[in-house]
């Protein structure tokens, strides 16, 4: 695809959305086919999305844009992520989209927001936020065989990356922390000082949390997979991706086994083929909401 | 398996509904791409009189247009019924948007194939919000809006459908709008079934289960190689059941999307939709009965697909389990879209309450 025009009037349109309650100038973007999903319940055709947006607006108001960061693989897929300061909350929230799109025109939006750090800005709980968070799209989870086994085939960075991106080396390891449980990794792919923005996090905290935050979560699920989804790359930020993934695995709750699935979308930025800053996006409660009868994983 | 070829090439102008906007796609400009001999003047494509004669029905509400739309004679396929007039058409479309007033019907896309004798089949696959203020086939109103994906496969001649299968996602419909797909079937099952449809569903089965495909051959404008691919996908999947060699099929990071909320990327979660779902009906046959193949952009093609399952329903769910012996069949459709000769994204759509109801039913009944 080539794309003609600046994308910046698309990635202002959303923002302006969060920023100055700009439903008009959103809405001339979004195609009527386009869908727009936010915290697993996916909206389409104006009636629902605008409820979507009100929805938001009413309970945490308009937002200052605090940082911003766009990736742009120049082929109608782009990913947003943005530090948003709720007026009606007391400290900044992160949210992350993916966005398609032509330059003139949104397909489809997929936001997630960071509810742990929503949680705290607006000083409330899963509880009282669920009361007006979306319900999810119904899911169902199919079973099947997790095993990563000799003759079958996994999705990895540099399956769906371009030849000739830069950093598939690091993105491959940081892939396998996850999908292998290759925990070394940890020490020889992020900087020593490397920032590590886990859910929740407002500060940023290190590469030994980030070491808690996976065994934590890996300990929990049993029969854990991991899935890429979109790797997002921008040639003009050869040192940022964007990723999306899912990790599926069985909670044990009594005698009740679950196979839960955990959306996540996590935002890299390189240096010297290093990771010196990482953040990772969750939204907890419509996890809880999907899954109600299981305890919080994180 | 390449992705563009002459046939291909000649169809491109034809509308593509992916990127345009409803105000392009209601008022299209241009000259006419297609002779459409016997349609209206208006329509420049197959995909536009789709596309705008679905609008006027549903989104405008004129269900009289139907009379316009349809064939006096027009027999409609669903999992759930048979009717062959339009005024049964008419009847059942008012009955709908009474249920659902705010109904809205969004064109998702329309793969199409020219036949002959200037007759045209169409795919459309169309994504449906609904808000359930009235009673209706699944029982009382609950107030919910749910979304809902459907495909209507129709054969069209001179300006009007003669031939409708119809495949909606009932049971992801369902659970949005607070009802169990079981008790939708138990209320559905309270309706009579008629004589023509029970004749249908028997004939279909015993159709299946001899492997008496609709489709032996590439057909008219489709390349020998889109249909070996689609009649393996069906074979390996369906008849072989040989999950090792989805990896020929799908690309690592596939999408699919099945009925009831069933949802996965890559190649393990696409096995286990499969297997999950195929164990109730383990000595299942399926048959490729219809095929329609366009390009999409430049590096793509859209494949859609009609295609019928039939075997003994076996379940050891302990709702279910009582009708495990029973003859189950199935009326499908998938769309694809293929990228370098492996599917990137899936879309399979039918109608699991009707199934259930059918099997509350015993239908079909041998």
């Amino acid at each position: 695809m080539t794309l003609t025009k600046d994308n910046s009037a698309i990635f202002d349109a959303l923002l302006a959305l969060f920023t100055k309650g700009d439903m008009l100038t959103v809405r001339s973007k979004l195609l009527h086919s386009a869908s727009w999903q936010q915290a697993l319940f996916t909206a389409y055709g104006e009636s629902q999305q605008s409820r979507l947006w009100i929805n938001w607006l009413n309970r945490c108001g308009l937002s200052d844009l605090v940082e911003v960061r766009v990736l742009n693989n120049g082929s109608g897929n782009s990913a947003i992520l943005a530090e948003l300061k709720p007026q009606k909350g007391q400290t900044p929230i992160r949210v992350m989209l993916f966005v398609e799109h032509n330059s003139l025109n949104i397909k489809q939006v997929d936001l997630t927001i960071d509810t742990m750090t929503l949680k705290e800005s607006l000083d409330t709980n899963s509880d009282e936020l669920s009361t007006w968070w979306p319900s999810p799209d119904p899911l169902l989870i199919s079973d099947y065989d997790q095993q990563i086994h000799p003759q079958t085939s996994h999705a990895k960075p540099s399956s769906i990356m371009s030849s000739g991106a830069k950093n598939v080396q690091t993105l491959e390891s940081w892939w396998e922390i996850w999908q292998l449980m290759q925990l070394s990794h940890i020490q020889s792919i992020y900087q020593k000082n490397a920032k590590i923005y886990l859910p929740g996090e407002q500060q940023g905290t290190s590469t030994f949390a980030l070491f808690e935050h996976v065994t934590q979560l890996m300990n929990r699920l049993h029969r854990h997979y991991c899935q890429l989804e979109q790797v997002i790359t921008d040639p003009e930020e050869p040192g940022c991706v964007a990723v999306k993934w899912y990790v599926e695995g069985d909670i044990k709750s009594g005698r009740n086994v679950s196979r839960v699935r955990l959306n996540l979308m996590s935002f890299l930025e390189l240096s010297d083929d290093k990771i010196a800053k990482e953040y990772l996006l969750f939204d907890d409660v419509a996890y809880q909401k999907q899954f109600p009868d299981l305890a919080a994983v994180f | 398996m390449t992705d563009t070829n002459a046939n291909m090439q000649a169809n491109k102008g034809v509308t593509q509904v992916y990127w345009k906007t409803l105000e392009h796609l209601l008022n299209p400009t241009g000259d006419k791409v297609q002779d459409l001999l016997g349609f209206d003047d208006e329509f420049v494509d197959i995909v536009d009189y789709i596309i705008r004669i679905t609008h006027r029905i549903w989104e405008q509400k004129d269900i009289g247009r139907c009379y316009d739309y349809y064939a006096d004679y027009c027999p409609v396929h669903t999992l759930g019924g048979y009717c062959d007039s339009v005024e049964v058409v008419v009847q059942n479309t008012l009955k709908t948007i009474a249920a659902f007033p705010d109904r809205s019907l969004i064109g998702e896309n329309v793969i199409w194939s020219y036949d002959e004798d200037e007759t045209y089949y169409s795919s459309h696959r169309i994504t449906s919000i609904m808000t359930n203020k009235n009673a209706s086939e699944f029982g009382p109103a609950t107030g919910n809006t749910g979304r809902v994906m459907t495909i209507a496969d129709c054969v069209c001649k001179d300006n009007r459908i003669v031939y409708e299968w119809l495949m909606r996602d009932n049971s992801f419909l369902v659970k949005q709008l607070g009802i169990s797909p079981f008790d939708a079937a138990k209320f559905q099952a309270q309706q009579p079934i008629s004589e023509e449809f029970a004749s249908w569903i028997a004939s279909e089965y015993k159709r299946v289960r001899a492997r008496k495909a609709m489709l032996t051959a590439s057909p008219k404008g489709v390349e020998e190689d889109h249909f070996g691919f689609v009649s393996k996908w069906v074979d390996t999947i369906f008849n072989q059941k040989n999950f090792n060699q989805l990896a020929q099929l799908y690309h690592l990071t596939a999408k699919v999307q099945w009925p009831g909320g069933r949802r996965t990327t890559g190649l393990p979660g696409i096995a286990g939709i499969l297997t999950q779902w195929l164990a109730q009906c383990p000595d299942s046959r399926a048959t490729l009965d219809h095929i329609a193949v366009v390009p999409f952009g430049s590096e793509r093609i859209d494949i859609a697909i009609r295609w019928s399952l039939a075997g003994t329903f076996s379940s050891r769910d302990a709702q279910y389990s009582q009708f495990s012996g029973q003859a189950l069949f199935l009326l499908a459709a998938t769309h694809l879209r293929i990228h370098q000769g492996k599917i990137e994204q899936e879309w399979t759509v039918f109608d699991e309450v009707s199934m259930l109801s059918n099997l509350i039913l015993n239908q079909p009944s041998l």
